[in-house]
């Protein structure tokens, strides 16, 4: 396999994982109107999920991480494990906004829980190996007699057949009576209430179907690139995807998929490509800043937040809205 | 208890404080079955406050209210809303990012769409519903004069529609109970008195209503009894007729 | 015993700095009722601002200073630029809170690319070290723990002994109901944001002192500490925010120095959450804050 169409495949993966993360941050975000700050941690636990659970005990890999569980189960069951943690820490993230916080509060309890979670999983060693991180050996295989070649583009298949699930599941709630419902809970939760609407009741349904999109996310991004450590989960990685919500247009599925490209794939991976700019590599050298290109990608996204709440927020692909036909009979 | 004779609605030594402020101050009225109360007094007289009390909105710190007998104080808006007691709001509040009639379909109760199994049987068994509830939302907002307006989003709307589409919403819910809050207020002329005839329409078919309103012309024609509030206290009670010619109500209004 | 004086020592000196990050943010949220993430970067930048400044050969307390007052401008200019407008024009409270995050992530990553990424340091601190009580404490410590006790009294002076300190309370509590009253709103917002962008930078440099060294994440990790301490003390009540400061510092060094140093946090991650989600309007929380908690 050849150095580009490697890439590609790392691409596709990674458009792929990061999709169905867009997709869950925009059902909660850009339909139910709760900024989850912290959606990643829903991503850190489908990983680390399915991490333990398709690693074999901890004694039995040599004893080099520490880490609670070690089934050794296969790839569909640990996949399923990591969509549901995804989807249980959703609901625990979710309960910090259950109170009628006002929006601008609920977001800083989420964000909050994310730095906490990160703060004790770094700290508490023997729970996910800490600081390092946990690394999967041996890395999944889906099909274990092929070369490694075949075996990366049946894994891309396998992840564009998730996306396709994920984003059947993610209509059912965007989509007809309850996505009309769940917008009405975005717009006023008050008037929501008093036509009926649980909010409680609902905010948790949405944090734990969009968390279960992040724990599939989280699961199939580990599998693919082998371990899973804090560093990979920083609170700041939830604002790379609230920026793909938020370009893209709040609200609407295609536009956030269209967000996700423009910010993923052409923003960070373009960033990266700055590295074999010439001129680029020459002051990165002579102020010795080897990261400076992450540096201006974060720069890059944080403006473009800025810059879209102010002049469009309704993003590329405002939100629509089904027409019933108003002037005729 | 629980008859269908007594009141539907009966408010009992009701008290809310603001800090210090007692904004209602143990206030106690029913409104009786097919009727429409009105609940008038100058401004800062506690009448929103109340409402949003017994609506739900915000905790009391005293007394009861009781529906059609049973006591429901201190419940939240959905729960109460669900028993029928859907309310409006002071400043109309309307679904922006949805459609003027997609603000009236999401009210309707009972919705299959918004069920678990509904969700997993997907169209097929919400459709017939949701064709149902086109057709209905369609005629109100032929009634109310909004029919080529269903496409718009309701944030483009003006004032006096938003106050139109936060009422009809709170019809399409099929409440037993409305609590209005000014709903005339925005309103042109015609459209006010057709609001009055719809109304009285609606209470013939059995639904009650508590209406504050400023308008006291329109609470002499719609409402069979009035309860004036002052300073959070119930100041009287009976027939506009009466209470136009009462003293302390002229005073209560003079003095503010 | 001697680990528990010891640990409230340190977490007496932390809640001062914390407690001076607090009020400025108690201050700012009280005028304008947007929670604005945005000043943990700007802390940060104080703190860098400072060790511009002592480079160059300029006394640290002089540099806390300067460094308050460029941040206090800064901070002006952040409102006026970009949160004022925006709430003028009803964007929404969640949008506005993500506006503040990426602001801060955009600051915070333009210091680094100036500044580096490694960690800085102001330098030794010569000077003698206070023993009180069994408590150990340097000199600058004690100095910012009187400095922030001044700055705190002068505050509490200003607010309720001068026009301009009853301005602002006016206008805190309601705004359209003060300018009617010919208070000059944009104005009395203008100077709350630059105090309160004041106590933020010299916060940012008084911790850049206390500490062996830092780094461009400075603020980010200090901002939930200090909105914690604000949200227990009331929103808008620099004393309760002083308390809070302290409450938060000496629990986190208590919690440090019984468990696990790494929990230093996790103790003002708690405190924020069962306040948010228990008491949103402080221990000491006036009742006109809850209503706004409504809205």
């Amino acid at each position: 396999m050849g150095a580009w169409e490697y890439y590609l495949v790392v691409l596709l993966v990674y458009l792929g994982t990061d999709l169905l993360a867009a997709w869950g941050l925009n059902l909660e975000f850009g339909v139910t109107g709760v900024a989850n700050l912290g959606y990643i941690v829903t991503i850190a636990a489908g990983a680390y999920a399915y991490v333990i659970c398709t690693l074999g005990s901890p004694a039995s890999a040599g004893g080099f991480q520490e880490y609670v569980g070690g089934f050794g189960l296969p790839f569909p069951v640990a996949l399923a494990a990591g969509i549901v943690a995804g989807s249980v820490v959703g609901v625990l993230i979710g309960v910090t906004g259950l109170k009628r916080l006002r929006q601008d509060y609920q977001a800083i309890a989420m964000l909050v829980v994310s730095l906490m979670a990160a703060t004790v999983v770094t700290a508490d060693t023997p729970f996910l190996n800490g600081n390092a991180g946990l690394v999967i050996l041996p890395q999944f295989a889906p099909l274990s007699d092929q070369d490694p070649e075949v075996q990366r583009w049946v894994y891309v298949g396998i992840v564009a057949a998730v996306c396709v699930l994920g984003y059947l599941v993610l209509r059912r709630f965007t989509t007809g009576p309850i996505g009309r419902t769940l917008r009405a809970v975005r717009d006023d939760e008050y008037a929501a209430a008093a036509i009926g609407k649980d909010i409680v009741v609902l905010r948790l349904v949405v944090q734990a179907a969009g968390g279960a999109l992040g724990g599939a996310s989280g699961a199939l991004l580990v599998a693919f690139i082998g371990g899973w450590s804090p560093g990979a989960w920083a609170y700041v990685e939830t604002l790379a995807l609230l920026t793909a919500v938020i370009v893209g247009g709040m609200g609407n599925d295609r536009g956030v998929s269209v967000g996700t490209f423009l910010i993923a794939i052409l923003i960070l991976q373009g960033v990266q490509f700055l590295n074999d700019v010439p001129a680029l590599k020459a002051i990165e050298g002579l102020l010795n800043r080897p990261a400076l290109t992450q540096d201006l990608g974060w720069i890059v996204l944080g403006t473009l937040t800025i810059l879209f709440i102010w002049f469009r927020p309704q993003g590329i692909l405002p939100e629509r809205r089904p027409k019933y036909g108003g002037i005729r009979g | 208890m629980g008859s269908s004779s007594g009141p539907i609605l009966e408010v009992r030594d009701l008290v809310k404080h603001y800090g210090g402020v007692r904004a209602v101050d143990g206030i106690s009225f029913a409104v009786e079955r097919g009727t429409i109360t009105g609940l008038i007094g100058p401004n800062g007289a506690g009448k929103s406050t109340a409402l949003n009390v017994i609506a739900g909105f915000l905790p009391p710190d005293g007394g009861r209210v009781l529906l059609d007998g049973e006591d429901v104080t201190g419940q939240p808006m959905h729960r109460l809303a669900r028993q029928g007691v859907v309310r409006t709001f002071q400043m109309a509040r309307v679904f922006g990012g949805l459609t003027t009639i997609e603000n009236l379909l999401v009210a309707a109760p009972a919705q299959l769409g918004e069920t678990a199994t509904g969700l997993i049987g997907g169209k097929r068994l919400w459709g017939g519903q949701e064709s149902e509830l086109i057709e209905r939302a369609k005629e109100m907002l032929t009634a109310f004069g909004m029919r080529d307006k269903a496409d718009e989003q309701a944030r483009n709307l003006s004032g006096g529609q938003k106050r139109a589409v936060e009422t009809m919403r709170a019809l399409m819910a099929r409440p037993k109970l409305l609590l209005l809050d000014e709903p005339m207020a925005g309103l042109s002329p015609s459209l006010s008195k057709q609001l009055e005839d719809l109304f009285l329409e609606l209470t013939h078919d059995g639904l009650s209503m508590l209406l504050v309103e400023h308008s006291l012309d329109t609470v002499e024609r719609l409402c069979t009894k009035v309860v004036v509030m002052a300073q959070g206290k119930v100041l009287a009670e009976g027939r506009m007729s009466e209470l136009r010619t009462r003293r302390e109500v002229q005073d209560a209004y003079v003095i503010g | 015993m001697q680990l528990l004086i010891e640990a409230i020592g340190f977490g007496i000196a932390s809640g001062a700095v914390i407690a001076l990050g607090a009020v400025g943010f108690s201050v700012q949220f009280g005028m304008s009722n947007v929670l604005n993430i945005t000043y943990g970067a700007l802390m940060t930048l104080g703190a860098y601002i400072g060790l511009f400044l002592i480079d160059r050969g300029i006394s640290p307390w002089a540099a806390l200073a300067i460094a308050g007052v460029v941040v206090g401008a800064a901070s002006v200019a952040f409102n006026r630029g970009l949160l004022a407008p925006l709430v003028r024009r009803g964007t929404r409270a969640f949008a506005i809170v993500i506006v503040t995050v990426s602001a801060g992530v955009v600051l915070q990553y333009v210091i680094v690319v100036f500044a580096g990424p490694d960690a800085k340091s102001y330098g030794e601190q010569s000077g003698q070290t206070f023993h009180l009580l069994g408590m150990v404490l340097t000199a600058s410590e004690v100095t910012i723990v009187v400095l922030a006790a001044a700055l705190m009294l002068g505050l509490h002076l200003l607010l309720t002994r001068t026009t301009l300190g009853r301005a602002m309370r006016a206008t805190a509590s309601n705004r359209i109901l003060a300018q009617s009253c010919g208070i000059a709103t944009d104005r009395i917002s203008d100077i709350a944001w630059m105090l309160s962008g004041m106590l933020c930078g010299a916060a940012g440099v008084a911790l850049a002192i206390t500490t062996v060294s830092f780094d461009f994440s400075l603020g980010a990790v200090f901002l939930i500490p200090m909105i914690a301490a604000a949200v227990l003390g009331g929103i808008g009540q620099p004393y309760g925010a002083m308390v809070g400061g302290l409450v938060v510092g000496v629990a986190s060094e208590l919690a440090a120095a019984f468990t696990n140093p790494a929990y230093r946090e996790v103790v003002a991650f708690g405190i924020l959450i069962v306040m948010l989600l228990v008491r949103p309007h402080g221990l000491f929380g006036a009742a006109w804050a809850t209503r706004r908690l409504m809205a």
